[in-house]
């Protein structure tokens, strides 16, 4: 990802995430992370990867891994780790605390997310060559894998959740870490309970990231005011059509690069036009033939053109 | 009709008015009025080795500081009220001067390649064409000039 620009925590309890989260500067990326059980360095370890929070038009989206030993699957399903969206918010929470504090799971679970935040999605997603967000999540998760793998992690089985087609994605991951024995599916968080660990870390950090929400636009609004970020939940809707910027469009929790948010500016805010978005498209330079058939007026003088010296520099006279 | 542009000495020492932050965007804001440059931009401003970042509407800009040549020196006029009748005088007031600003690109670094730096070019080459002529100058020139054309016909005569 080219915006390395990120902090760092390393913590267990969701009362420390959510202190982490709200004094982090929320422009940047971050990096939260449990202290890696001892026989996750020492037994082979299945590791499960999943996301939160790729569809709505406010807030980060986080990418989260998960890992225990192989033999201790059955902690796992002990703990409730299922279909992360079959759970409610309030169960998600506590089985997250429970797997940090539990004596019994946090001797062999150990977990790590990183929140990619809204401005770095949406100036990835508008530079001049396009990074997609399927790209900029493929990379989060390998930067995530490669990360636990450093520190010491043995990984020897990963399972991936997917939305789009498993079968590129995995050849991809293959590729990139051939020693591993590597699963991308659909829907694989409510299959594999390691993918559903992954998938409450993941969606745990990202509810508290946009629950505690600071604006650093000083903007006094609390979590009811913008809602879920849904595109379709009504107070995201509201929080779009009434927190317009006329100048900057909207504060940095917004997803510039999401369609619903151009739409939704439209009309509320200036109108802004970037430079040369579309400058690949090469004009023909040279000379052309037909300009000996122009440049002459009616009476037959000749046009002069401005010099190039002028033109190359887009310098021109300034009428009031 | 005529254009009038009005400031002051007073006005240009004045702190008030001498320090005002602008910002050089690498896009148009198709509207005109007060912004809340402070919370909304500034705010997110972060350098490192010498290049700014930012993003305006999630797009991401690099920028660095530019200073205006010592020899110039930036102002700020505003019109209050365009008379609609075209003969009549027009008005210009000083509303701020400025030696530096903030250059910003979008996605790319600032460099010399920009046409906005090339654009200074101008200062020097306008400082060439309105440079006093003195006769010692012209003397100079009318020697060098007859000195090319005794050389040519050297050249073609023998």
């Amino acid at each position: 990802m080219p915006e390395l620009d990120q902090s760092q925590l390393k913590v267990s309890p969701l009362g420390e995430v959510s202190k982490f989260l709200s004094a982090h500067e929320n422009f940047k990326n971050a990096f939260i992370s449990s202290s890696i059980p001892q026989v996750c360095k020492d037994e082979p370890c299945v590791l499960g990867v999943d996301e939160a929070g790729r569809g709505p038009v406010l807030g980060p989206m986080v990418y989260g891994i998960a890992f225990c030993p192989i033999e201790s699957n059955k902690e796992l399903v002990d703990l409730g780790c299922a279909d992360s969206k079959e759970l409610t918010e309030e169960k998600r929470d506590i089985i997250f605390a429970n797997m940090n504090t539990k004596e019994s799971s946090n001797s062999c679970i150990g977990w790590s997310v990183e929140v990619i935040s809204p401005s770095v999605i949406s100036a990835n997603m508008l530079r001049r060559t396009k990074y997609s967000l399927n790209e900029i999540s493929m990379d989060s998760a390998i930067g995530l894998i490669k990360r636990a793998a450093d520190e010491g992690v043995n990984i020897a089985e990963v399972y991936v959740d997917t939305v789009g087609p498993p079968e590129k994605y995995q050849a991809k991951l293959s590729n990139i870490f051939p020693y591993y024995k590597i699963t991308v599916a659909k829907k694989a968080d409510s299959t594999y309970p390691i993918v559903s660990a992954a998938s409450i870390c993941a969606k745990v950090t990202r509810d508290h990231a946009l629950k505690l929400w600071r604006f650093p636009e000083g903007l006094k609004l609390s979590h009811e005011t913008y809602g879920s970020g849904y595109p379709g939940d009504p107070d995201t809707k509201r929080f779009l059509s009434e927190n317009a910027d006329l100048v900057f469009g909207y504060p940095n929790l917004v997803r510039f690069s999401w369609s619903t948010a151009e739409t939704a500016l439209n009309g509320h805010a200036y109108d802004v036009e970037f430079d040369d978005i579309d400058d690949t498209k090469q004009e023909y330079e040279g000379e052309q033939i037909t300009k000996f058939f122009k440049g002459k007026t009616i009476k037959g003088q000749i046009k002069r053109e401005r010099h190039q010296f002028f033109k190359r520099r887009f310098l021109g006279k300034v009428e009031f | 009709m005529s254009i009038n542009l009005e400031l002051s000495q007073s006005q240009l020492n004045d702190p008030k008015t001498n320090d005002i932050k602008l910002h050089y965007m690498p896009a148009s804001i198709q509207g005109d009025g007060a912004a809340n440059v402070d919370l909304f931009f500034n705010n997110y401003t972060a350098e490192e080795n010498g290049v700014m970042r930012n993003t305006f509407r999630g797009h991401s800009l690099e920028g660095c500081k530019f200073t205006v040549p010592n020899t110039h020196k930036g102002l700020i006029f505003q019109e209050t009220d365009t008379p609609l009748d075209e003969n009549t005088n027009r008005v210009f007031k000083l509303a701020g001067s400025f030696d530096s600003f903030n250059y910003w690109n979008y996605d790319k670094a600032p460099s010399k390649a920009d046409a906005f730096r090339q654009m200074w070019d101008v200062v020097s080459v306008a400082e060439a064409m309105s440079a006093d002529i003195s006769m010692d100058d012209i003397e100079k020139e009318m020697e060098r000039r007859k000195k090319k054309t005794e050389d040519s016909k050297e050249k073609s005569e023998p």
